[in-house]
């Protein structure tokens, strides 16, 4: 698999950490002590989605940006690459 | 078989230059260019293989990657490479192989009294008689224990040698906007036409022999890179591809400076298939005999080596294809005698050939017997029923001393149903063809179904591909799957194509079926009363043929394997350390004295440090520079304590938690400025910590203005420990005072040790006053050369890994073998530093239920009572003895001789430690030593727990 | 901050090279006699890399050298090898609210790969089409695992910025890459 990095261009899947679904990943809780359970859901569920997928990609081998990659979990298939932040 | 050399043909042969070459031990000859198969062939060997079940002798009957029956045991510099296809073993002088699964010899082998059970080797048999419960003493597993010594002598392949690899082996990234696999015509074509556009092309060719230096000249001057004897075995996601290039195999003297194999990566805008097709067998009794070979093999002999497989050649075919190479031997000088075909309505291009060939032409028939001793002297010949797949009626003896058998084409479509496009049935081909290619790949010539036979030769073969009639027919030659195998399995129910697949082995030896997968599901669809398509075909997996694992690995083992060595490396080395692989990382375990055992010399080291001084090597700490306005805020919610009002000039000791709740590593930090910290991490987490940070500020804080760096390998750091280490200190550094006022605990200053501009901050791991002095790593030999020097009057003592681990377990700090991704900071008494007045990284998972529990495993120190040895790993029980431990407790995760307990140490994860300190429980390690031994719960903090030596 | 910059500023007489020992210098040719390829260490460089804040982008990049290996291997991050210190020491000093400036010069080592064969070599080890590469540009990548930065000199010269500690290590499988078509150390 080759990630089309925002930064690098197209780079070896093996120059990448996966962290993660992307959209669970941005609904991280607002800061607090007490365990609620839209924390524990945030840790703990996840959907094994067969199909497109927004992934949270980190090319830790190159430039150490993240980007999110929507991937079809089924074929594969790369749809697009955009970079996190500014 | 009686097969020879002509005297003129043979494109691929010098016969200028004759090449000597040994199989088991016997000399033979043949030319520069030669295959192993070709030169035996030229030298009238017939029996080239024993087979797998039945040690049934075989001979060759391919000449390339498809060879089912010639494997050979190559020999070279005391190593052994097994299950070599003959076909594809260059000949060089002094080339040394070995026969395989014969005993004593391939012409004389006993073990082929197995021929004689053959039915009790059928599909299945392993599964029938060894699985299952036991009824009697030779039934099931038991009797599969009893036998399996002798099967496994009987059955089986090469054996793989048991010495080291010696070759070398090396990876090449490589990037083309086309790759073409493949160097026969449809890929010179494709690779001249895609270069002309002005596109980087690589194409590979697996044999040596198929392109021409002429044709290699032309596609390179077009700017093709030409790769020989390279095999594109997988294919990727994204057309990443993989092959394997063997560059060393063919040569007499490879020298020292060639990687044996190379291993290709190579990243192909598109991929165009030209990988041909490979000729089918047809499938009868006695099809295996030596002599019988696929007419396509003979046709490669013929043009590429010159040599012929027999005297009085006959032909069985379905399809036009093989007529051409009856009319190319006889031209040669070879006889046919006859050509046997199936069909009864035969072309009349066809039939004109047969005539050219001198042949006797026999219409309508098939082949149902084959004669001989060892190789073929004959067949019988009788009439074919299409409808039935049947012959019946009088036979006709025929002889010949080799048979050239034809079941028409298939396309190689390996790489593309790889690739997970499934194959289609081609009815009029009778073949499996890759579907419609999409726009990064393409299939070209014959494996696209275009073959290309002579002008008016049909491309049709008759749709059948084995005769029904009694008699053993083999279907995979390699694996000995005969017709009737493939019949119980349909009796017997396994009739998709997966089972079939495992019940019979069809197609799971080493050349992955393929001549034998498309006859295997003809034969279960003739079962059926299905046709093949509705029978399906299984997903070809990489690779496409074998490779070497030391190709994969390529650089990744032995010497070239990455190392991390710190500045002190060779300072480390002249002091005799015996050097530990930490991770990457190269760390001395201990600087054993002459005569000194591991123990003796961590405990003399430990003890240094607790009565005098003893300096370490700390640079392989993980170190991360963080910068930015945001910087203290930031540290403020990834430590569970606080870090908002940290003074700069001063270090804390911080804790990190997972999102999760549980610990995840520990460190100092030290603030160097308003706006600026240096972090260290644990040795092993340091990237883990890195990537951690990186997430919470790209992800979730992007707002805050930090930036992170790796400084691990920018610092060189000395720990300087013992009640002498202030003394040591005082006496080197300049440009600072080190005194308790100018450097408090956790206090940082900046000086000088000899012209070496160094950072010092007091801190401690090991319980006593202790500093770490921290330098430019480009210094680090010099700085430690000069605070040993400096030491000496205090008799400064290096210390190593071990005497570190033993300080440490005294004073009960933890580090990766506690923080082990099941402990929180209660578990680890640490809760005293999860503030509550802030929330963290952590703090809101970290009071779950499940995390308060009192009986969860909780840090405690273990003391050996009657001074036995501990062992780390070792669980802790209840039970009095070895023989009733009674349940596990909990385990030891560090252990050490305590120079100032006298005894064995530990510490432990233990249920409801609290409950037990003060108790007797037992350490036991029912696996490894046995050892059952009384130990003494303590408090983790086993020396010094008020700590007054550090702060003194 | 500049007084840390001072701190790991090198006292010529006390640095030692991480190659110190695995260096040796000499021609070590392929079969056939040639040596394609001339492996050296480029020592006493002044290596830091500079990050800028979003607002700060174009602030940093005024300050950037004009000379030297000078490249953005991360988005508004650049890695800097000079052979002077002046460009850099302006640069910590200058760079202020505009971003951040971390030394690197004992935590890096730079190998210069020259010679018709470099790229070839650097195949083996690095996953970058170097064929594809234009000069005077650079790419952060990874041998290994292992963070490497790659800056294409001309055509034919690659100097490799790799971490300090890998560098003994890194700089053995470098000259087993290069057996094949013979190399030169210097």
């Amino acid at each position: 698999m080759r990630i089309n990095c925002p930064h690098c261009g197209q780079r070896d899947l093996a120059e990448f950490t996966y962290h993660g679904d992307a959209d669970q990943a941005a609904k991280r809780p607002e800061a607090a002590h007490e365990n609620s359970a839209e924390w524990n859901s945030w840790v703990y569920d996840r959907t094994n989605t067969a199909g497109q997928h927004r992934e949270l990609w980190q090319h830790t081998g190159g430039c150490r940006s993240f980007m999110i990659v929507t991937r079809d979990t089924v074929t594969h298939a790369i749809i697009s690459v955009e970079k996190v932040g500014p | 078989m009686s097969g020879y050399r002509l005297t003129a043909a043979g494109a691929q042969i010098d016969r200028s230059e004759t090449v000597g070459f040994t199989v088991d031990g016997r000399q033979y000859f043949g030319f520069k260019g030669d295959t192993l198969a070709s030169a035996l062939m030229a030298n009238g060997v017939s029996i080239v293989g024993r087979s797998f079940k039945y040690h049934r002798p075989r001979g060759l009957f391919a000449a390339g990657v498809e060879e089912p029956n010639a494997l050979f045991t190559v020999l070279r510099d005391g190593s052994r490479e097994p299950n070599v296809r003959a076909t594809e073993i260059e000949i060089y002088e002094g080339l040394s192989v070995a026969s395989q699964n014969r005993w004593p010899s391939l012409d004389f082998d006993l073990m082929a009294v197995n021929q004689l059970g053959g039915k009790a080797l059928a599909a299945g048999f392993y599964y029938k008689t060894f699985m299952g419960p036991v009824f009697g003493p030779l039934k099931g597993t038991r009797f599969w224990m009893f036998c399996e010594h002798f099967i496994r002598r009987a059955a089986g392949l090469g054996r793989a040698g048991t010495t080291p690899d010696k070759s070398r082996y090396e990876r090449v990234n490589a990037f083309c906007d086309e790759l073409v696999v493949g160097g026969g015509k449809a890929g010179i074509d494709r690779a001249l036409e895609t270069a002309a556009g002005g596109k980087r092309v690589i194409l590979c060719e697996q044999t040596a022999h198929a392109l021409t230096d002429k044709q290699v000249e032309e596609l390179s001057n077009k700017g093709v890179t030409v790769l020989k004897r390279t095999t594109v075995w997988g294919w990727y996601d994204d057309n990443v591809m993989a092959a394997v290039e063997r560059v060393t195999d063919q040569m007499a003297k490879p020298g020292d400076n060639l990687a044996r194999h190379r291993y290709w990566i190579i990243r192909a805008g598109h991929v165009a298939l030209c990988t041909g097709a490979l000729e089918r067998p047809l499938i009868f009794p006695g099809n295996d005999r030596p002599g019988i070979m696929l007419a396509s093999a003979a046709e490669t002999h013929l043009q590429q080596f010159g040599t012929v497989p027999g005297k009085r050649i006959a032909v069985f075919t379905n399809n036009d294809s093989s007529y051409v190479t009856a009319v190319a031997l006889q031209a040669a000088g070879a006889k046919i005698t006859a050509i046997i075909d199936v069909r009864s309505k035969i072309g009349s291009n066809a039939t004109a050939l047969a005539t050219k060939a001198n042949a006797k032409h026999l219409a309508g028939q098939a082949v149902i017997r084959t004669h001989g001793k060892g190789a073929l002297t004959g067949i019988d010949v009788a009439p074919f029923n299409a409808e039935t797949n049947t012959a019946s009626g009088a036979s006709e003896r025929i002889e010949c001393d080799a048979l050239l058998v034809s079941g028409g084409w298939s396309p190689v479509i390996h790489l593309a149903s790889q690739k997970g496009a499934k194959p289609q049935w081609d009815s009029k081909l009778q073949a499996f063809c890759a579907p419609t290619p999409a726009s990064d790949w393409s299939v070209h010539g014959a494996a696209a179904g275009a073959f290309e036979f002579a002008d008016g030769l049909s491309d049709q073969p008759a749709p059948m591909l084995h005769i029904n009639h009694p008699g053993k027919a083999f279907v995979d030659m390699q694996h000995d799957v005969t017709v009737d195998d493939v019949r119980l399995a349909h009796r017997e129910g396994f009739i998709s194509v997966e089972h079939l697949k495992r019940y019979t082995t069809l197609g799971m030896a080493t050349d992955q079926g393929k001549t034998s997968n498309v006859p295997g599901l003809a034969i279960m669809a003739d079962a059926l009363g299905k046709d093949i398509p509705e029978v399906g075909t299984t997903r070809f997996r990489a690779p496409y043929t074998a490779v070497s694992i030391g190709a994969i690995a390529a650089e990744r083992f032995g010497d070239l394997l990455p190392k991390r060595l710190t500045p002190m490396h060779e300072r480390h080395l002249s002091l005799g350390a015996r050097m530990y692989e930490a991770g990457l990382w190269m760390r001395p375990e201990s600087y054993n004295q002459p005569g000194e055992t591991v123990e003796q010399a961590y405990v003399r080291e430990a003890r240094a440090v607790r009565t005098q001084v003893g300096m370490v090597d700390v640079s392989t700490l993980g170190k991360i520079d963080i910068q930015g306005p945001d910087s203290a805020q930031f540290l403020n919610r990834l430590y569970t304590n606080g870090f908002a009002k940290l003074p700069v000039g001063k270090a804390r000791y911080g804790l990190m938690l997972r999102e999760d709740g549980f610990a995840m590593d520990d460190g100092t930090t030290w603030r160097l400025g308003e706006d600026h910290f240096l972090m260290t991490t644990t040795t092993a987490n340091a990237a883990l910590v890195m990537q951690h940070m990186e997430k919470m500020l790209a992800v979730h804080w992007p707002n805050m203005k930090v930036h992170l760096t790796s400084v691990t390998d920018q610092w060189a750091g000395v720990a300087v420990a013992g009640p002498n280490s202030r003394d040591v200190l005082t006496a080197c550094v300049s440009e600072t005072a080190v005194d308790n006022t100018a450097l408090p605990f956790m206090g940082i200053v900046y000086g000088q040790i000899e012209g070496i501009p160094v950072m010092i901050c007091r801190l401690s791991f090991s319980g006593e006053l202790a500093y770490e002095v921290y330098c430019g790593a480009n210094h680090g030999e010099a700085l430690w050369d000069a605070l040993l020097k400096a030491g000496q009057p205090w008799h400064i003592t290096p210390y190593g890994l071990e005497a570190l681990g033993t300080l440490r377990i005294e004073k009960g700090h933890v580090t990766g073998a506690e923080i082990d991704g099941r402990t929180t900071a209660r578990d680890l008494h640490l809760d005293w530093m999860l503030s509550s007045k802030k929330p963290f990284v952590g703090s809101a998972m970290m009071d779950r239920e499940g995390l308060a529990d009192e009986n969860r495993w909780t840090l405690v120190g273990v003391k050996s009572i009657d001074g036995q040895k501990l062992k780390g790993g070792s669980h802790l029980v209840a039970g009095e003895t070895a023989e009733e431990p009674g349940r596990s407790l909990g385990h030891l995760t560090a252990i050490c001789y305590s120079p100032e307990m006298k005894t064995y140490i530990a510490l432990a994860l233990l249920e409801n430690g609290k409950n037990h300190i003060g108790k007797r429980l037992f350490t036991t390690d029912p696996v490894r030593t046995g050892a059952h031994i009384p130990v003494e719960i303590t408090s983790h903090h086993m020396v010094d727990p008020k700590g007054t030596r550090m702060h003194g | 901050m500049a007084d840390f910059f001072d701190l790991s500023s090198t006292v010529a007489e006390k640095a030692k090279s991480p190659l110190a020992n695995f260096l040796v210098p000499g021609k070590y040719p392929a079969f056939d006699g040639a040596t394609n390829v001339k492996l050296s260490e480029l020592a006493g460089q002044t290596i830091c890399e500079v990050a800028a804040w979003p607002d700060g982008v174009e602030a940093v990049r005024a300050l950037l050298p004009s000379e030297g290996t000078v490249f953005e291997f991360a988005p508004a991050r650049w890695v800097i090898v000079c052979a002077d210190v002046k460009p850099t020491k302006k640069l910590a000093l200058g760079v202020g609210d505009h971003g951040s400036f971390v030394d690197l010069s004992h935590g890096r080592c730079v190998l210069r790969v020259k010679g018709k064969k470099s790229a070839w070599v650097l195949s083996k080890l690095f996953a970058i089409d170097f064929a594809a590469m234009d000069i005077k540009t650079g790419v952060a990548t990874t041998h290994h695992g292992i963070t490497a930065q790659i800056w294409r000199d001309d055509s034919s010269t690659f100097d490799l910025v790799i971490f300090r500690s890998f560098a003994a290590s890194f700089w053995h499988t470098l000259t087993k890459a290069c057996a094949d078509v013979g190399y030169e150390a210097v």
